[in-house]
């Protein structure tokens, strides 16, 4: 093939096809183009790649986890909306929720509710040793039902710009919180309780669960680094290092892998 | 994937006003019937499942919140979709913030993926493409590859894409163009009939795709 010239790279292609060259080099690879089969051929397949794009299929069938992960948060969802108006003049909430709440994470405000409800439901089954939230939407519900108090919306800031056209802004809108039933709970699993405990152990004051390598399968199967464990209640809080926090994961045992929440309990950010 | 939903089909919006009419159920239909796309968007936005399971739940639990706010001159899917397209983006910013993860995107599996689609419709050829597509669309970088979804997948117009990315739409089209160039060599002539290349499928994009389209004579 005879051409003037090197062939244009293809994503310089790519940009006189959409237009976005200057006048004087989209005049100057017109020019190779025109007498360049390779090139033109080059041009045709950029405008299959959107063609084939737009032929991908618009529903790709959502895992079973997350279909499942959603509709408990949105179980857990709709008993918080439920709780808070049912808990007419409720208190100002537990500062200690509330203080989770301003100091999680962007975007996991939502997951904290999943969080802190997958706890209720732990301590509702937690007698037998039986894991996160499989109590299901109903003793959630009531869990929650039970400890339900309105959180006055706490000034919840982040560090990015997220208000592109407010979608995000629900954040900043009251968030139901739960308090832990003071009669399903045993005082050693309510939040201040494990944040103090994350803490211990991120100091290294903390009495180990078992050996060095407790919660390592956890810290393996989530790709985080195990930074300890103790024993809390009649489960075991593995602490691992998340990038901002430290994350509290209450499991059954030291072997055992996530939770089904598929959210630590507690995140404690790094600064404090 | 659409074909549950037994007796008339109740309209989305109906069921949207209901939620917010404090029906417990209608919500969460509307989440069924959307939540294939809803999580086709969400995978190819962030390309890694888990990021986009985060978002999606999100995304969920936004749209829960605000069903209020829905004005009727959009459809809910598109009111659901931009929801999603936003919850993802903020994932990406909150990434940003982030130490990269160097594995995040060297073409570790992406379980979910897969078309699940039944592939006896559809030529081995097109099926093997669409996979590729989709690997090697999550193997791009984010700010190439989402003003690509926007625009080429989910077909919205530049401007949108734009206006949702907060960046000009000189800089959507270029991008766009840079993304779509990575993915020439998928398409390129003969490639799917030699399966020497596939075996390296998952790592097209970065390595070879600069000359392979043109400079073959």
């Amino acid at each position: 093939m005879t051409t003037a010239g090197a062939h244009p790279p293809s994503h310089v292609l790519a940009d006189l096809a959409e237009g976005v060259l200057d006048d004087a080099q989209a005049r100057q690879v017109q020019a190779h183009v025109d007498q360049c089969l390779s090139c033109q051929a080059t041009l045709d397949e950029l405008a299959q790649v959107t063609v084939a794009l737009r032929a991908l299929p618009a529903e790709i069938p959502v895992p079973e986890f997350v279909a499942v992960r959603i509709s408990h948060a949105l179980a857990a969802e709709r008993a918080s909306g439920d709780a808070a108006s049912a808990a007419s003049a409720g208190s100002a909430g537990d500062g200690t929720v509330a203080w989770f709440r301003r100091r999680l994470p962007q975007g996991l405000a939502a997951a904290a509710s999943v969080a802190v409800l997958g706890l209720a439901g732990y301590v509702a089954v937690g007698g037998g040793g039986g894991g996160s939230d499989s109590g299901g939407d109903g003793d959630v519900a009531a869990a929650e039902a039970q400890g339900g108090a309105d959180d006055v919306g706490p000034s919840f800031s982040t560090p990015s710009d997220l208000a592109r056209d407010g979608t995000l802004s629900t954040m900043q809108e009251p968030a139901p919180t739960v308090e832990t039933p003071a009669d399903a709970a045993p005082e050693a699993l309510d939040p201040a309780r494990l944040t103090t405990a994350v803490t211990e152990v991120v100091q290294g004051d903390a009495e180990p669960a078992g050996s060095d390598t407790c919660g390592e399968e956890l810290a393996d199967e989530l790709g985080l680094p195990l930074v300890g464990s103790t024993n809390v209640g009649s489960g075991v809080l593995i602490v691992l290092d998340d990038a901002t926090t430290y994350d509290g994961w209450l499991i059954t045992t030291c072997g055992s892998t996530s939770n089904e929440t598929m959210q630590p309990q507690v995140e404690v950010p790094k600064s404090e | 994937m659409t074909q549950s939903a037994p007796g008339p089909r109740v309209p989305d919006e109906q069921l949207l006003r209901q939620h917010v009419d404090g029906d417990p159920d209608a919500f969460g239909e509307l989440v069924r019937r959307h939540q294939d796309r809803m999580w086709a968007v969400a995978l190819r936005t962030l390309g890694d499942p888990h990021d986009a399971a985060d978002a999606l739940q999100d995304a969920m639990i936004n749209a829960f919140r605000r069903a209020g706010s829905f004005r009727s001159e959009s459809a809910v899917t598109t009111w659901l979709h931009r929801i999603v397209v936003n919850a993802c983006l903020d994932r990406v910013r909150h990434q940003a913030a982030r130490p990269a993860d160097p594995v995040a995107f060297d073409g570790t599996e992406i379980p979910g993926v897969a078309p699940a689609t039944e592939p006896s419709s559809d030529p081995a050829e097109r099926t093997a493409l669409r996979v590729d597509l989709e690997q090697a669309l999550a193997t791009l970088p984010a700010d190439q590859r989402i003003p690509l979804i926007l625009v080429d997948v989910e077909g919205f117009p530049v401007a949108e894409a734009a206006e949702l990315l907060g960046l000009p739409v000189g800089t959507i089209k270029s991008r766009c163009a840079r993304a779509r160039a990575k993915l020439v060599p998928l398409l390129a002539p003969g490639r799917l009939n030699t399966t020497g290349n596939q075996a390296t499928g998952g790592d097209v994009p970065s390595g070879t795709s600069r000359g392979t389209g043109g400079e073959h004579r």
